[in-house]
């Protein structure tokens, strides 16, 4: 599944240890979902999008 | 209690990385003089450190494989990953394992009786003294060679499966990084 996470993260000037801080999960289980090797659970894709603000939609895409 | 969890959850993989070096460097010396390279073994003290070392270490990876909520989705989903491959080698692999170690022992007869020499303690050797003066039902029917094939086979896997699992883990955790 393709998304946004890098993008948002990096203009917000995280790094990936910082994300998976805020998120509660392992700094390569952030970066699996960067590179679409994990698709993230529906909590935890909820998690992102209210930590960004956004939609789940706005954030992933299943196309 | 959850920010200890979540600490664990975070730093799974050094855990992970710790057990398998571990398994690693303890496994050096026996390895290479299975393989031929070497005649040195540990004795003594050596013997007991190594082998108190390897069982913490075999702990160790017991532990991180069935302690679920030491993981987070993402390390969970590896595992789910491992067990694929590693169903399919438990369900074929014994098997295959059992009829080398017996087509060795049809082949050349004495080859048992060396490898017994070599491989069963005297409590082992009791056990089928007794079970061949008892008329033990499984070795009269599979025969004593075939019966240690698997008694050897099933110890192997479970003194190494934890570490197959953990080498897997890592392997596809690199293929995703």
């Amino acid at each position: 599944m393709n998304n946004k996470l890098k993008v948002l993260r990096a203009m917000r000037d995280w790094s990936q240890a910082d994300l998976a801080q805020q998120l509660d999960v392992s700094r390569q289980a952030v970066n699996a979902i960067e590179t679409g090797k994990h698709d993230p659970s529906l909590p935890l894709a909820f998690r992102i999008a209210r930590l960004f603000e956004m939609k789940i939609e706005e954030i992933f895409d299943d196309q | 209690m959850q920010k200890l969890r979540k600490r664990i959850q975070r730093n799974y993989d050094l855990l992970v990385d710790i057990a398998f070096w571990a398994f690693m460097v303890q496994s050096i010396i026996p390895w290479l003089r299975i393989m031929g390279f070497t005649k040195y073994r540990f004795e003594g003290p050596l013997q007991t450190i190594s082998g108190v070392g390897f069982f913490l270490t075999w702990l160790l990876v017991v532990l991180l494989v069935i302690a679920r909520f030491a993981r987070d989705e993402y390390a969970e989903g590896l595992w789910q990953r491992v067990g694929r491959p590693v169903i399919m080698l438990l369900v074929i692999a014994p098997w295959i394992a059992c009829l080398a170690f017996l087509i060795n022992f049809e082949r050349d007869p004495d080859a048992f009786a060396r490898w017994a020499g070599q491989h069963l303690p005297d409590h082992i050797a009791k056990v089928t003294e007794r079970a061949i003066k008892d008329n033990h039902p499984v070795i009269e029917t599979v025969g004593i060679a075939s019966y240690f094939s698997m008694v050897e086979v099933l110890f192997w896997t479970g003194a190494y499966l934890p570490f197959i699992l953990l080498g897997l883990y890592k392997w596809q955790r690199w293929r995703d990084s």
